[in-house]
């Protein structure tokens, strides 16, 4: 690399974390790492944290299709649940208990099931796509339910928290110690790998083909781009990132079942949780798993109703803010600013 | 040099032989001028060159190579590139983006997901330099949903002509476009093909361009060849006075 690219590096990168969201962003970073030593933090809070870590690689994963290529996937429970059982099935059949084993069994599965799924699903697009990832992945759901002398059915499977790095921290410091010092900070760390590495596909060569190819396939083509093998390319993509999320989710979670994992469901939660925090934006999907799941948190703690909340909510953030809270941020942002302005001519 | 040649190209629409039996040759840094009337074969004869099509019969050669069975990108990639009449450029992305899309397809750099295009400085001095040949330098930044009709076509173009094609056809470049803009639109494009040795083929209804812009014209009717020539001979000739410039008086 030359000195220039290495020059232009940095002043990027320093631009960008001058500026007000590189800031918030910074700082965002930092609270989360001191999070489990702030004062009145405890397992709950530490618990919800990693979780909406969890499921914010996958949201942003999710994004890669729907907000970049342009496709709707309602598919994606197979990765984020195949990685999921992947870990599970080895913790139950083999005496594997390491984090830095389990983790990639578990994204070489979320490959796996990509590469085929998305193999056979690209070959269409808009809702047939989404429609056969629908069904790839349903399938799925039913082969792992119905086989239930290898899989454990509906029980699911126990996840026993791991080794890391050789060392049985549960049997040293107990759960919670281990929750809070090490697990969590391992789901902080694989989010933030997942994100530098998204965010770095999305604005290379390979990210402005799959912008090509959302806004325009015809133009695309035109200009010697292979659109099909390219959205196989970013399913694979995805379905890899949304594995991580999955390991980490079960991992986290202590059992995995077809339910909480391999259902429908839970690809439709992925997609609310993109457009709830913007699928125009890169970081939008993380402010989404965070306001979803903690918004179900509280929902769930309100009313037995906790459906009709988070339908009502999607109903009015599609209806009135389809940028999500990405856009709100944004244009409070702007309208600050303005005030700013304002207030200097004055 | 033969850029293209196509040897008794036909495309068969159930009973409808939209093109019949074309026999045809563009030589490197031609400008020749499609003509015909509405339903004339025009527009399937070039979605038969660029690949959106597969001929019945026939066969098109290009740079020596039969195109059988090649796809519309894999064309594209060995530099038979097309525009579109209804301008297909990016809306969302920048002007610069588009034209870096074409630019880094061309490099066969699709696939690369390690290099941050933010600090990478090639491709985006050669997609800057295209945009300033065609006079959309000032608007690089500027998303492309946000420009005129006119200037999306010459986007459309600056995207084709960033993969360096050895022969680009062009599907009426100024259709949709005010008619004090066309020549302005034609006028760079001349300018720009005097300093490649690329071959033009382009679709156009106005006879007044065609005698201006193009070097030779391939008339069609019906599917068939009516003539090809200079454009003097081929627009005096009496059937294309008659079943052609007929329609436009």
């Amino acid at each position: 690399m030359s000195q220039d690219t290495d020059t232009g590096k940095r002043t990027v990168i320093q631009d960008s974390l001058t500026t007000p969201s590189g800031l918030a962003a910074a700082g965002l970073v930092v609270l989360g790492l001191g999070l489990p030593y702030l004062p009145g933090t405890g397992q709950f809070e530490v618990f919800l944290t990693a979780q909406i870590l969890a499921f914010a690689i996958a949201a942003v994963a999710f994004n890669v299709l729907l907000g970049y290529t342009g496709l709707l996937s309602f598919g994606h429970a197979a990765f984020f649940g195949g990685s999921a059982y992947a870990v599970g099935l080895v913790l139950r059949y083999t005496e594997i208990r390491e984090l830095f084993v389990l983790l990639p069994i578990g994204i070489l599965a979320a490959a796996v099931l990509a590469v085929i799924i998305g193999y056979i699903s690209v070959r269409h697009t808009e809702v047939y796509y989404a429609l056969l990832m629908l069904a790839l992945s349903f399938l799925l759901y039913v082969v792992t339910v119905k086989l239930y002398t290898f899989t454990g059915g509906t029980d699911g499977v126990p996840i026993p928290s791991p080794t890391v790095a050789g060392v049985d921290y549960v049997a040293a410091w107990g759960y919670s110690g281990f929750l809070q010092g090490v697990l969590y900070y391992a789901i902080v760390l694989a989010f933030l790998v997942s994100i530098a590495l998204m965010w770095v596909f999305m604005n290379s060569p390979f990210g402005l083909t799959l912008k090509t190819i959302r806004d325009s396939p015809d133009r695309a083509r035109a200009i010697g781009i292979p659109v099909v093998r390219y959205r196989w390319y970013a399913t694979i993509v995805s379905g890899v990132f949304t594995g991580v999320g999955g390991v980490m989710y079960a991992l986290l979670n202590g059992h995995v079942t077809p339910g909480t994992v391999l259902h429908w469901s839970r690809s439709g939660e992925l997609a609310f949780m993109a457009v709830l925090g913007g699928v125009g934006s890169f970081f939008g999907p993380i402010a989404g798993a965070g306001a979803f799941i903690l918004l179900r948190s509280e929902a769930q703690q309100l009313t037995e109703y906790w459906h009709f909340v988070m339908g009502l909510v999607l109903f009015l953030v599609v209806v009135f803010e389809p940028a999500g809270v990405a856009g709100l941020v944004k244009r409070g942002y702007r309208k600050a600013n303005e005030l700013i302005d304002e207030r200097r001519r004055e | 040099m033969t850029v293209l040649e196509t040897r008794g190209l036909t495309k068969e629409f159930g009973e409808l032989t939209a093109v019949d039996s074309i026999d045809f040759v563009i030589e490197s840094g031609e400008i020749v001028g499609v003509i015909g009337p509405n339903g004339a074969g025009k527009t399937t004869f070039v979605n038969l060159l660029t690949g959106v099509l597969e001929a019945t019969d026939g066969e098109v050669v290009f740079a020596g190579e039969s195109l059988d069975g090649a796809a519309v990108h894999d064309r594209a990639k060995r530099g038979l590139v097309r525009s579109f009449q209804i301008p297909q450029v990016c809306n969302d992305l920048t002007l610069l983006e588009n034209v870096r899309s074409a630019v880094l397809s061309r490099e066969q750099r699709n696939g690369s997901m390690f290099s941050v295009l933010l600090w990478e400085d090639d491709s985006r001095a050669e997609a800057i330099e295209l945009l300033e040949t065609f006079g959309l330098g000032e608007r690089q930044n500027v998303e492309a949903e946000t420009i005129p009709h006119g200037d999306k076509k010459i986007l459309d173009v600056c995207m084709s002509v960033a993969m360096r094609p050895k022969l680009l056809v062009l599907d009426e470049p100024t259709s949709g476009v005010a008619t004090d803009n066309k020549h302005e639109i034609m006028d760079r494009l001349q300018e720009y093909f005097e300093t490649t040795d690329s071959a033009v083929l382009f679709i156009e209804h106005d006879m007044e361009l065609i005698a201006q812009y193009a070097e030779r014209v391939f008339a069609m009717d019906q599917g068939r060849k009516l003539a090809d020539g200079t454009p003097e001979e081929v627009l005096e000739d009496s059937t294309v006075k008659r079943r052609i410039r007929g329609e436009e008086q």
